[in-house]
């Protein structure tokens, strides 16, 4: 709404810009010279017809002045506009007025080179100059903005017509126009206001579309947070006060034992020291998955750099680790889904390879290629169930990100897995 | 509504195809991931049902959500152990645990 009104107050700067340039060309063509037919009767007209033009000219300077003057708009907020095109529509149907009085219309300027010039505006043409404040106001206030401007156009250009009668001017042409001259007044703000209407009930229908949305994904985070901390009270409250309790009770029966029976304590603080090892351990799971996953913390590289590290330490087996190439940007899922594949080659290879070397490398060209090379006990990929090593796991899950998958692998000769994504695409 | 139900579980799908039933819906089974996505992309689907025991659950869960046409389709992953990582999670519209059904 703001941005149509600061809008519209432009353009209407912009017409009297262009208003006051048609001035300036005439004057300017005046002062270089009078044509010999330039009817002289026409500025005795402009005497007959009085204080009419002076009213004009008062009434455009005026509107270039409550226009151009600096800080007014921020001064008059909402009170800007109206009274700008208010003045406007006053000026051009005074312009209007003045055109009509004078005898044929117009105002013909002949220039040296023979061309002839229409120098001042047609009555008509000022009615369409009056149009333009009456379709802004249309446009910045709707139908009821247009309806009002419209209405204050007419009656001055009623006015007018009954003024020009008063001076004698004879009343034909005027009457005959007048509801045409009306209907355009009328007809054109109201399409704008009209429209303008629409766009800001959809605006408005859009806006309270936002506010709900807003409204809907506050709710759905918070649903998800309380889901969470339930799932994360129930965690806690299946393992380590499972657990703790365990524990305590244990001790307990250490504390009564202990001066009895000085065996049997010592086994019961074996077991209590094994629920403890064993809470710690459910406690560290449950820390796992509370963390972000391992490709989202650390990026692919990373996420397979930190699973091959790992593999090393937890398997005493040789490991080479590479990323050749620029990395290219993967989709989520694409990215999870190698790293997915990694960790469950390099569990094939811990549960069957008997490997002494593993080299596991990401290779960025055409693509991306993941390899996991080992140097174990290999296998006949022709002769093997499909689902061992649970090779269709690998393949279901790269057919479902459009990955290839190639074994190479012969008895006693190590394996190779390689999985490759031809056209990684970005988000 | 036409419920997906993706697992290789006789029971499972028998217990879940019940429930739809019951409420009004009709269901329809893939066996395993590949097939599941093949039906989602080509059939129209209303809701799926993702056994989570099944190999690569997690990347079409992920996938699907990737997809344009299938990543407004509601997601439900049918868990055993009370476990989804959170990352996985966050792309269901529900997590259903076995025992409750």
């Amino acid at each position: 709404m703001t941005q149509i009104v600061r809008n519209a107050t432009r353009i209407l700067r912009g017409v009297f810009i262009f208003r006051l340039f048609i001035t300036l060309f005439g004057v300017a063509v005046f002062s270089i010279r009078w044509s010999p037919n330039i009817p002289l009767e026409a500025l005795g007209v402009l005497s007959r017809i009085g204080l009419l033009p002076l009213l004009m000219s008062a009434a455009m300077l005026a509107t270039m002045l409550f226009l151009f003057l600096p800080g007014l708009e921020r001064r008059m907020v909402g009170l800007y506009l109206p009274v700008a095109l208010a003045m406007s529509i006053l000026t051009f149907s005074l312009e209007s007025g003045v055109a009509y009085l004078r005898p044929g219309g117009h105002l013909l300027l002949t220039l040296p080179s023979g061309q002839t010039i229409s120098l001042f505006w047609a009555s008509t043409e000022m009615i369409l100059m009056a149009l333009i404040p009456c379709v802004l106001a249309g446009a910045a206030y709707g139908v009821r903005g247009a309806v009002r401007a419209a209405t204050l156009a007419s009656l001055l250009h009623l006015a007018l017509g009954v003024l020009v009668w008063l001076y004698g001017v004879p009343l034909g042409i005027f009457l005959a126009l007048l509801p045409l001259r009306l209907a355009v007044l009328y007809v054109f703000p109201f399409i704008a206001g009209y429209l303008a209407d629409t766009w800001r009930r959809e605006h408005a229908a859009l806006q309270e579309a936002n506010r709900q949305l807003r409204g809907y994904a506050a709710t759905v985070e918070h649903l998800a947070t309380s889901r969470e901390r339930v799932r994360l009270a129930r965690d806690m409250h299946d393992t380590l006060a499972h657990s703790l309790s365990a524990v305590v009770v244990q001790l307990e029966a250490v504390d009564a034992l202990q001066e009895t029976d000085l065996g049997a304590a010592r086994q019961q603080l074996a077991k209590v020291q094994q629920q403890a090892r064993v809470g710690l351990d459910e406690v560290r799971r449950a820390i796992l998955n509370l963390r972000s996953a391992p490709v989202e913390e650390l990026g692919l590289g990373g996420a397979i750099e930190q699973l091959v590290e790992r593999f090393g330490q937890r398997n005493g087996i040789l490991t080479d680790w590479a990323v050749e190439g620029e990395p290219v940007p993967l989709l989520p899922v694409q990215a999870n889904a190698l790293y997915r594949v990694a960790e469950e080659a390099l569990s094939n290879v811990e549960r069957h390879a008997e490997a002494s070397r593993l080299t596991v490398c990401l290779h960025y060209a055409d693509g991306v290629t993941l390899s996991v090379q080992d140097d174990g006990l290999g296998f006949d990929p022709e002769a093997v169930d499909p689902d061992r090593y649970g090779l269709v796991g690998i393949r279901e899950r790269a057919a479902l990100v459009d990955a290839q998958v190639t074994v190479d692998s012969a008895p006693d000769e190590g394996t190779t897995l390689t999985v490759r994504i031809v056209e990684p695409w970005e988000d | 509504m036409i419920r997906l139900i993706v697992t290789a579980d006789d029971e499972l799908y028998n217990r879940l195809a019940r429930r739809a039933e019951a409420e009004g819906d009709v269901p329809r089974r893939a066996s395993d991931v590949l097939a599941g996505f093949k039906q989602v992309t080509t059939q129209p689907t209303d809701m799926i049902f993702v056994d989570m025991s099944l190999r690569a659950a997690d990347t079409l869960l992920e996938a699907l959500r990737n997809r344009e046409e299938t990543a407004s389709v509601p997601l439900v992953a049918v868990i055993a152990d009370g476990q989804l990582p959170f990352e996985l999670r966050r792309l269901c519209a529900a997590v259903l645990e076995v025992e409750t059904l």
